[in-house]
This record gives structure tokens, sequence and C-alpha cells, in this order.
């Protein structure tokens, strides 16, 4: 079997869009490690079909879908099957959101609302994208955000519960 | 500020970002090398275990590309033909509300009851769906919760406040008019962080009090300092279903001809094979799209003259792909798969010659 060579396209993408990638799977899931996980486990996915994608559709959406839906549907198993060669050597201890404690009760929701939160205010996409990106009802991504916000927004009238008691 | 400026303000914050990796075209390039050998693996051996009982004998993997071109496919009585069938426009949910019925009785109220708690940062949602029995009827506006407190052992109404969060949202129908096998759910939401930390008051034997009568919630604690909170009745309205991933698990092959002119059409076909021991619906009809290099390319949905792959066969559909006279690009190989994929729905390639 011929050795897979990336196109040139596609290299380019990845060197110019990964950071910002890492970062949307960072808001996503609170999690460094597996915000890495899922954009290269995304990216893979993608690179293994690329020219298709980069014809039909915009790849940032494509990308955006798998990582979400990763997430939401089965990163456990992603987890297991993910091979890294060498163990990363960066530190990730001085990133530290502004607002610790909305970041905090971020994750604290369950990971749907969470993901339509994200989209909504962080990709400033529309319910009716959301709802493509995530394979639902525009009803359902309606029912999660205000679900997600009224927990937030219960949360931060109580600052002092969340600091002693946050998940 | 508001909470959504606040949000947007705190995913925006840079110090979200993380370093980018040191060489990030090999670590991806790498990954993908992995994940090419493991499919050939898996393909190989679920093609040895479909010939073994008795698959079409004109089953082949797809090459890779820049393989050796393949011999001509062997003609089946058993494929498919081809339809030229567009692609389905996604479906939207219907979203006309109910109209009010007569308000619902307790006695057709009834178990079982689902009781379900979420908790977060010291707030705990607990929701509770009761189930008609009966005929249509409406639950509506925001019921009392009668119980029993711990301390005193006294049976009383407990002192409510309406809900303060999720009012009206978006995905719930107020009031709750529920159809015979349907379920009407409340929300009621307790709260520690009130009273400087004293003892909570616990309320057991909770029942919920409404214009048709009472509701019992026997299993159901309430444990709080702060003043309760109950919101109103409302049908959970049905959300599109994240599409299955049901083809996930089919192996797709192609039997493609070993060359094709520019301008012309190529035939081949997909042979979807199915590798467990449950058949796999093909109701709805999946759409698939195909390609031969960047200017030739097609969707449609799959002619399902069969609703199902049965369990260890194969299905097979005859294509048609218009070849583009522009031919720049060079393409070796046509590619076929399915539409609307999560990334894990499968494809396969097979080389063809561009003459």
């Amino acid at each position: 079997m011929a050795k897979w060579q990336a196109p040139p396209s596609f290299e380019e993408y990845v060197r110019d869009r990964h950071v910002e990638l890492l970062r949307f799977a960072h808001a996503l899931t609170g999690d460094r490690h597996l915000a890495d996980d899922l954009v290269q486990d995304a990216l893979e996915r993608t690179g293994m079909r690329w020219e298709r994608i980069r014809r039909q559709e915009d790849p940032e959406g494509y990308l955006r879908r798998i990582i979400v839906n990763r997430h939401l549907s089965r990163w456990r198993s992603l987890r297991r099957e993910r091979l890294v060669a060498e163990p990363p050597e960066r530190s990730y201890a001085d990133a530290e959101p502004p607002d610790q404690v909305l970041w905090q009760l971020l994750g604290t929701l369950p990971r749907r609302q969470r993901a339509v939160l994200v989209l909504r205010f962080y990709e400033d996409l529309s319910e009716v994208q959301v709802a493509a990106t995530l394979g639902c009802s525009v009803g359902a991504v309606k029912s999660y955000g205000s679900r997600g916000m009224a927990r937030l927004r219960a949360a931060m009238a109580e600052p002092r519960v969340v600091k002693d008691g946050a998940r | 500020m508001n909470l959504e400026e606040d949000l947007r303000r705190t995913l925006a914050d840079e110090r979200i970002a993380l370093p980018g990796w040191p060489d990030p075209v090999t670590q991806v390039r790498d990954g993908i090398r992995r994940r090419r050998r493991r499919a050939v693996i898996v393909a190989a051996l679920a093609a040895v275990a479909a010939v073994a009982i008795g698959t079409p004998t004109t089953l082949r993997l797809a090459a890779a590309p820049g393989g050796p071109p393949p011999a001509e496919p062997v003609p089946s009585p058993s494929v498919i033909p081809f339809v030229a069938i567009p692609t389905p426009p996604a479906t939207t949910e219907p979203s006309s509300p109910r109209p009010t019925e007569a308000p619902c009785a307790s006695d057709q109220l009834g178990p079982p009851t689902k009781v379900w708690s979420e908790g977060a940062a010291g707030h705990t949602f607990t929701t509770i769906e009761v189930r008609n029995s009966g005929a249509r009827c409406t639950l509506a506006g925001t019921p009392s919760v009668v119980a029993t407190d711990k301390k005193t052992n006294r049976r009383a109404t407990v002192p409510t406040l309406p809900a303060s969060y999720g009012a009206d949202s978006e995905g719930r129908e107020y009031p709750a008019t529920v159809y015979p096998g349907d379920g009407a759910r409340v929300e009621i939401v307790t709260a520690m962080g009130c009273a400087g930390g004293a003892d909570p008051a616990i309320y057991i034997d909770v029942a919920l009090r409404y214009a048709g009568g009472e509701h019992r919630v026997d299993t159901l604690e309430l444990q709080t300092t702060c003043q309760i909170e109950v919101g109103r009745w409302y049908r959970e309205l049905p959300a599109a279903a994240t599409p299955p991933p049901r083809f996930a698990t089919l192996l797709v092959s192609l039997e493609a001809p070993g060359s094709v002119r520019a301008g012309t059409n190529v035939n081949f076909v997909v042979v979807l094979t199915n590798p467990t021991g449950e058949p796999i619906s093909l109701d709805p009809c999946p759409s698939y799209t195909m390609n031969f290099g960047k200017f030739s390319y097609a969707y449609g949905q799959l002619n399902c003259l069969v609703d199902q792959v049965p369990p260890h066969q194969s299905v097979r559909f005859a294509m048609i792909l218009p070849i583009s006279a522009e031919t720049a690009d060079k393409p070796d190989h046509v590619t076929w798969g399915f539409l609307n994929d999560d990334g894990d729905a499968p494809y396969a390639s097979a080389p063809v010659r561009l003459e």
C-alpha cells in the first residue's frame, strides 16, 4: 500500500487552522488534553477525504461537526484508540480564563448544553447552524440553550455556593 | 453586563487558546497512515469472512490509489439498477401547538411516575414526569407542593416561588396537553446556598396538587435551605433524533472498470456488505456522494429496492457517474461514500485510469 501523502492544500489547512480548532475544542470540553485528542482525531478523519470535503462543503464546518459529535457521543472510545507516539512536552499551566467562575460553571453543564452555548456564543452560529452541527432539531437546540443559560444564571446568583461547591 | 456578554467574553479570551503543535502536518499525516493500515486489515478480514459464507465472488476490496489497475468486474444479475434520485431535503419538525383539552384528573395520571435530578453548583433541578393513561387532557399552571416536614412531622402545603429559570423555554410546550401515553413534566428547584449554611429543611411524602387532583411522588425527598421554586407543567417537544450511526458498520467496496474516457460515464458497482449478525436497515433510504477527481461528482439517494442489508450478506448497487471533460486534476480513482456522515460513515475508492 502506498504511503499516504497529505495534499498540499490539506497541509496548509492543518498548519493554518489547527490552533483555532484546538481553542474551539478547549472551549467545548474544558479539557486541554481532550481538546488535543479531538482535534487530532477530526483532522485525521478529514484528511482521509480531504478532496471531497473541500469541494463539497466548508471544511471548518465539517471539522466542527466531527469534533462536537465525537465529543458528545463517543469520546471515551476515542481516547482508547488514540495512539500518541510521543507524549506532549507542553505545559498548560499559564492558561486560565479570565472569568474563572463562569468557566468553572460551564464545566458543570451537561455536555450537550455546553456544546450549544459554545457554538452559539463562541462560534456565533445561528440556532439553525447549531442544529445542523449537532444533528438535532432547532427546538432541541433552543431547549438545550435555554436550560444551560438558566443553570448558569441560577448558579451565578449564588457566587458563594459556586466557590465552595462547583463540581 | 449580561450573561450572554459574559459568556462571549469568557470564551473569546486569549487565555483559552492552546499552544499549537510543534509539527502539526507530520502529526496528522502519521495518524492518517495508522488509520489506513488498520482499515485495510479490517476490510481484508471482513472480506475473507464474507467470501467464506458465500457472498458473490465478484466482491473485491477497494484498492488504494496508485495500486495496480483492477480487472474488469464480472457482471452479476443481482445488481440493483441505477436510478438518478435526488438527495431529499432535510426534514424539519412540525411545531403546531396542541389545543387545550379538559384538565387531567388524578386517576388518569399514573404510575409510573419518573423522577430525576440534575445538579449544578449547589442547585438541584428535579424533574417529575407523570404519564397520561386516560383520554387527552391538559395540565396547566404551576402545581402546589404538599409534603411532610421531616423535622416537625407536619404535613402542609410547602411555600414555593415560581421558577425563576427556564420559563417559556423553547423545546417545551405550555400548558402540557397530553395524549394517551404522553408524559407531562414539571421541575422543582432546591438549593443549599441560603440561610447561612443552616440545616436544610427536608420534605418527604411529596405530592403535587393541581386543578384536577393530587399526584403523590413518594420516592421524592426534597432538601433545601432556599425557598423551593416550582415551574409550570409542560410537555417536552420531541426533538429530531440524532441520526444513528447505522451505516458505520457497513463495509463498502467498489467494482469499477479499469479505465474511463473524459466526457463519458463511468459505470461501477457499490457493494454494501453487512459483516454483523443483525440486519442493517436501508429505511429511510440513505444518500450518497461520488466523485472522480475534482470536476466529476454527484449526489443522490440509493435506489432502495431492498429495505435492508441482511446479516452477513451484501447488496450491490449500480452507479453511473458522468465524467467531466475537464480533467486537469488528473483523477485516478473513483470514490463513493454515504452523505451526511459524522466522520464515521464508510466510503471506498477504486482505481480508474483516465484514458
